[in-house]
């Protein structure tokens, strides 16, 4: 064959090496060493795609885990107690260290306590690998534990005038430091992670300072609306994989 | 301010025919701009917009440029464009991201062209002066300016100051900024001023921290728009952008045109209502007598403010 009109086709052979197939747009021809050649040229393609090895996948990220993730309600339709549960759940299987629920009209704020207690009563039913901490609980413990802090309105730009109220009466100049320890004694930090539920495409008042670098994530509303499967939590985390952190350089 | 004594080193206007204006040049719009801006123009637009301007690098990469800080020269190409269509489209005020504290970590070549480049274009837009008053647009800069090359800060002293009296339109550059530095220069202003007993601790709150940021005298921002598809603030306007609508687009910044702009503009409109109900929601109410009471102490901030500026322009 000499390769008129030849295109070729790369395949992946057993051993990794490349296998070049040649197809040829000649009519055929009645010669016998031409038609032998054909046969030949048969025998090669059929050897190749019996044990032809598909291209192997690319290998889906590594995922990572953050160490905070926060949830941001920006819809009142959508806060369910057994959506918190099951993101609880899912951080606990994960290994995330710190949860932040958020919701602008402080329906969570508010009933915090309630929440917790239905919470608490929930997860001590059941055998966990590590403990939860709701709130302002204090970790005496040595394990690492999933801390559930819940925020409302009251805690966005308002903690930020808190911890200028206790500032100013310093004799030092306030730093950034400064101001970040003054939100982590209200169990106020950057998270890594932001998931964002709600056709509301604002960040609707959580905690400005803390979201310099944070990821964040939109979606209009779980798949069902007051559960978080299993593989819907996967994809969050995912997506959270797949992003570059730059930070700046 | 008081009277400034320029000296033998501010940039002239040139008017010449052979000149070439890089801030203010005339651009035609799509043919569809019209019908376009009159559909827009019947909903609310947004007084104040902020952009992050991300994607030069990635671009001059793809594009096969010599350099990245050609990318970014593409990228201011492009940021005169933008600010020409949010004109158009009823914006009065375009807050932009220029150069974050953080970008300092890059390279020396590459945080030295961007200098460079900053100093020829801000020479430039003195000597396109004409303009700037024909248009009457004010510019202003925003972030730890301190931290910039003193000839920079020179030129941006005295864009500032021809400007200063122009209501038209208003450009903010975000320079050697991060929005946490800028919050922490807003509450160490307020400490100093208790410490002066200028202010009393019940004096401090959200209005008075807005009223001591680089951005006190600007709209609030309605609509934040960020290019090349990341989803994250950067450090940039975190206080100011807490509930405005955020917008992000997946292309690179110099790859932005006027439909991706107007998609931004109609989803702000589409989003208006909820957001202001929940603006409403989540203010903090001061009460006029409050920010009377907190009027000392403001003006003493401005003057502070402005000695280092007319220090810069009579050095």
């Amino acid at each position: 064959m000499d390769g008129l009109g030849a295109s070729h086709c790369y395949l992946r052979g057993p051993s990794d090496s490349l296998t070049v197939v040649e197809h040829c747009d000649k009519k055929l021809e009645t010669s016998p060493i031409l038609f032998v050649n054909y046969i030949f040229g048969f025998l090669l393609l059929l050897r190749t795609l019996l044990v032809f090895q598909p291209m192997p996948k690319k290998e889906s990220p590594k995922l990572v885990i953050p160490k905070h993730m926060a949830v941001v309600f920006t819809d009142d339709a959508h806060v369910y107690l057994s959506c918190l549960i099951d993101i609880i759940a899912h951080s606990v299987f994960y290994g995330i260290e710190k949860l932040t629920f958020f919701d602008p009209w402080c329906i969570l704020e508010s009933r915090k306590y309630e929440i917790t207690a239905e919470l608490r009563k929930f997860f001590e039913s059941r055998p966990n690998q590590r403990r939860i901490l709701f709130n302002e609980e204090s970790d005496g413990e040595a394990t690492k534990a999933l801390r559930v802090t819940i925020l409302g309105s009251n805690d966005g730009r308002a903690s930020l005038v808190r911890a200028c109220k206790q500032l100013c009466h310093s004799t030092e100049e306030v730093s950034i430091a400064s101001v970040y320890e003054k939100l982590a004694t209200e169990h106020i930090q950057d998270p890594d992670f932001l998931l964002k539920v709600g056709n509301l495409n604002s960040l609707a008042g959580y905690p400005p300072w803390n979201l310099r670098i944070t990821e964040l994530l939109s979606i209009s509303s779980f798949e069902v609306p007051n559960r978080v499967q299993d593989y819907e939590f996967l994809r969050f985390l995912q997506t959270y994989s797949s992003r570059d952190r730059r930070l700046g350089k | 301010m008081g009277e400034k004594t320029t000296t033998a080193k501010s940039i002239q206007p040139v008017q010449n025919k052979n000149f070439e204006p890089e801030w203010f040049v005339d651009r035609k719009l799509p043919w569809w701009s019209y019908f376009a801006k009159r559909w827009l123009k019947a909903g609310p637009l947004p007084k104040h917009v902020a952009i992050i301007m991300d994607g030069n690098r990635r671009y001059a990469r793809t594009h096969k440029y010599g350099s990245v800080i050609e990318g970014h020269s593409r990228g201011f190409t492009q940021l005169t464009q933008v600010l020409d269509w949010c004109r158009e489209l009823g914006a009065i005020e375009v807050t932009v991201y220029a150069f974050s504290i953080e970008n300092f970590k890059r390279s020396d070549e590459e945080v030295q062209g961007l200098m460079k480049m900053a100093e020829k274009k801000f020479e430039k837009l003195l000597q396109e002066r004409v303009k700037l008053e024909e248009k009457r647009i004010r510019f202003r800069f925003f972030g730890n300016l301190k931290l910039l090359p003193i000839k920079l800060q020179k030129l941006m002293a005295e864009i500032e100051w021809i400007t200063k009296d122009f209501e038209q339109g208003y450009i903010n550059v975000c320079l050697a900024y991060t929005a946490q530095d800028e919050i922490a220069r807003s509450m160490e202003y307020i400490r100093r001023g208790v410490q002066k007993g200028l202010l009393e601790e019940d004096d401090i709150n959200e209005w008075l921290v807005s009223k001591c940021l680089d951005t006190r005298k600007s709209f609030d921002v309605d609509l934040l728009i960020r290019t090349s598809g990341e989803n994250r603030l950067s450090d940039f306007m975190l206080w100011q952008c807490s509930n405005c609508y955020l917008h992000v687009v997946d292309v690179l910044w110099p790859e932005f045109d006027f439909s991706h702009l107007y998609k931004a503009f109609l989803a702000f409109q589409k989003n208006y209502r909820p957001i202001e109900e929940l603006n409403y929601v989540i203010r903090e109410d001061v009460s006029e007598k409050a920010k009377e009471k907190s009027q000392d102490f403001l003006d003493w901030m401005e003057k502070d403010r402005e000695t280092y500026t007319l220090s810069l322009l009579e050095s």
